[in-house]
């Protein structure tokens, strides 16, 4: 049986392991010898470190706000029986069957000068001239929360179906009102999925390349982006085996930190 | 023993069209212990959710301590709950469980812990304090729900068939404790069960349910032998029971011959007859006596007892404890003459 594994090993050892050696050593390797310089070289850079913070930025307020929306939703799906949780479903899943690009340009429309919110702003009154989003990081952050936000909803849904609501009717029957078991109950218990809501989407985010690119523009300096720069238009190829180093390090601390914090808290 | 500390009146529940429970009235004295006995469905379950508040009620009321409970949610009614599954909080430990209910009331520190404390002791836990309830056995986790709910001195506690997860031997052992723990503190309880004879060792009054409606309501020993309806003697107990048409007021033609039985029947009329297996005994049928010759289908031993089947037509159920072994002339398809007295006759329109 064992032997069956082999052929997966050798692929994945090609395609994954390798190339992971080869980046990091590259990383490691300044003018033929093995040192940090490189790392100390991008970070001491003040304009390298607000690509690392820009990125830490959209990562991380991508998956809370993902978070707040998507809790509520959750929680009403595993609350949900029959065709109502069928519909909540299909709101969840269809869009996930168009391409991240089609979405993505999706977005460039909705969030331009002359674009439906735009417009709606105007006609409610609350702006008097077009806001700009386009090209900003809130509208990067609008758009990349609603193509992320399964990946936030379907953890919780998980663990939240796995919640007998018997519990919340003890609690009650015990004397806690709605905001006592909320914060005493559903919420510790939901614990685990949001870790793992939100590791899925701060890695997605902070690796994330097309989004940031058609809804923040050029300017909008990032990690993923600042790799693709080095390698492609400065040819700087040391430089963007620091990056992917950094960034690989940084979604690996959030997943790590975040599955053992979660299975801390699995209870159910 | 006032009767009114609780009291329900008509209270009617739909799901639907299906109405689960139909205008169901109750007082309850405080202090009793009070059983629901029926079928799954019967509505029972319904009712200890319309009691605690996780449930609305189409029509009727909830009073306890002649406060009108009926619109208030369940974390404000002091309405304590025992479930089936014991509802035990994965994330907190077995104090931390009990303490629950004491710290969202905003109890001050010291008397929660004067209060966990002593609660654990009540339910003899006192060593467990700091284990996960995911490593309690079954019939501890029961006594952590119970101490849960217990510590914070509901006016009511309801208890959903808590003992339905436990084995045989446990289960008798939890009843017994929960008992007393129970009649100890004075609360006054509402337990759900379908089991019979639970119904029976526990309460002081039982009300049996069938579909939404109350069939009786009444101490185990007039339940038992005092049946109200059909239904109740098929459903607590076993019963002897013989099917046939009554004849004035003489008895109940049968298939085993005319069956004297108390009731005031119609020449005519669809009737069961019906007695309580442990009140047959062998004998001939005499002046207070009802009789028959019957043949043996079978024999169970059970210990103390013996149950004997015999041979039996249609719907009619001939069945017969004697105490003990049973005596060498009583085989399978032997016929055998059985007697019971008419005033433990019962009698049922059918």
């Amino acid at each position: 049986m064992g032997a069956l594994v082999l052929p997966a090993t050798f692929y994945l050892g090609m395609i994954f392991v390798l190339p992971l050696a080869v980046l990091i050593a590259g990383s490691l390797m300044v003018s033929g010898s093995l040192s940090l310089e490189g790392y100390a070289q991008y970070l001491g850079d003040a304009h390298n470190r607000a690509t690392v913070w820009a990125t830490l930025r959209y990562a991380t307020l991508t998956s809370l706000f993902c978070l707040f929306l998507g809790y509520p939703f959750a929680r009403l799906m595993a609350r949900s029986a029959g065709w109502v949780q069928a519909l909540l479903f299909a709101a969840l899943l269809l869009p996930m069957a168009l391409s991240l690009m089609v979405r993505a340009f999706g977005w460039t429309i909705l969030l331009g000068r002359e674009g439906p919110i735009n417009q709606l702003l105007l006609a409610i009154g609350l702006v008097e001239t077009p806001v700009r989003l386009l090209f900003t990081e809130t509208g990067l952050i609008l758009g990349s929360v609603s193509i992320k936000l399964p990946l936030m909803i379907l953890p919780i849904f998980v663990v939240l179906k796995t919640i007998p609501e018997e519990l919340g009717q003890a609690g009650a029957s015990l004397g806690a009102g709605p905001l006592y078991r909320f914060l005493r109950l559903d919420l510790p218990l939901a614990l685990p999925g949001m870790l793992a809501g939100f590791a899925l989407v701060f890695s997605q985010c902070a690796a994330a390349y097309v989004l940031p690119t058609l809804l923040a523009g050029s300017r909008y300096l990032i990690m993923s982006k600042a790799i693709v720069d080095s390698y492609l238009i400065t040819q700087t190829g040391a430089v963007g085996s620091v990056i992917s180093v950094l960034l690989l390090g940084i979604v690996t601390s959030v997943i790590v930190a975040s599955g053992v914090l979660a299975r801390q808290r699995a209870y159910a | 023993m006032s009767p009114g500390y609780l009291e329900l009146n008509g209270l009617s529940k739909a799901f639907g069209h299906n109405a689960v429970l139909d205008a169901f009235s109750l007082a309850m004295a405080k202090g009793e212990f009070i059983t629901l006995l029926g079928p799954s469905g019967c509505g029972k379950t319904t009712l200890l959710r319309l009691v605690a508040g996780l449930l609305r009620p189409d029509a009727g009321t909830v009073h306890v301590g002649g406060r009108d409970l009926t619109r208030l949610p369940a974390h404000k009614r002091n309405v304590g709950i025992v479930f089936q599954s014991y509802a035990l909080f994965p994330h907190l430990n077995v104090r931390e469980n009990i303490a629950f209910g004491l710290k969202a009331k905003g109890t001050p520190r010291e008397a929660i812990e004067r209060d966990v404390a002593e609660a654990l002791k009540l339910v003899r836990l006192e060593e467990y304090g700091e284990r996960s309830v995911k490593q309690l056995s079954g019939g501890q986790q029961q006594r952590v729900s119970l101490a849960r709910a217990m510590v914070t001195k509901p006016a009511v506690m309801l208890l959903d068939e808590p003992f339905s997860a436990l084995d045989r031997k446990l289960r008798e052992t939890m009843q017994i404790e929960t008992r007393q723990i129970l009649r100890r503190s004075g609360a006054t309880a509402i337990f759900v069960t379908h089991d019979q004879e639970e119904a029976l060792v526990l309460s002081d009054r039982v009300v049996v349910m069938n579909q939404g409606r109350v069939e009786q309501i009444g101490d185990p020993k007039t339940v038992y032998a005092k049946p109200a309806t059909a239904f109740v003697l098929n459903f607590v107990g076993q019963a002897l029971r013989l099917h046939g048409t009554a004849e004035g007021s003489s008895g109940v033609r049968t298939a085993v011959g005319l069956v004297r039985a108390p009731g005031a029947f119609r020449q005519g009329q669809e009737v069961m007859a019906a007695v309580r297996p442990e009140a047959v005994e062998l004998g001939v049928a005499g002046h207070d006596h009802n009789g028959a010759v019957l043949r043996v289908r079978e024999i169970v031993f059970l210990g103390s007892k013996t149950q004997v089947l015999f041979e039996s037509e249609g719907e009619d159920v001939l069945v017969a404890e004697l105490p003990g072994a049973p005596p060498p002339e009583v085989r399978p398809g032997a016929s055998v003459a059985v007697r019971w007295p008419v005033e433990a006759t019962l009698s049922y329109l059918h």
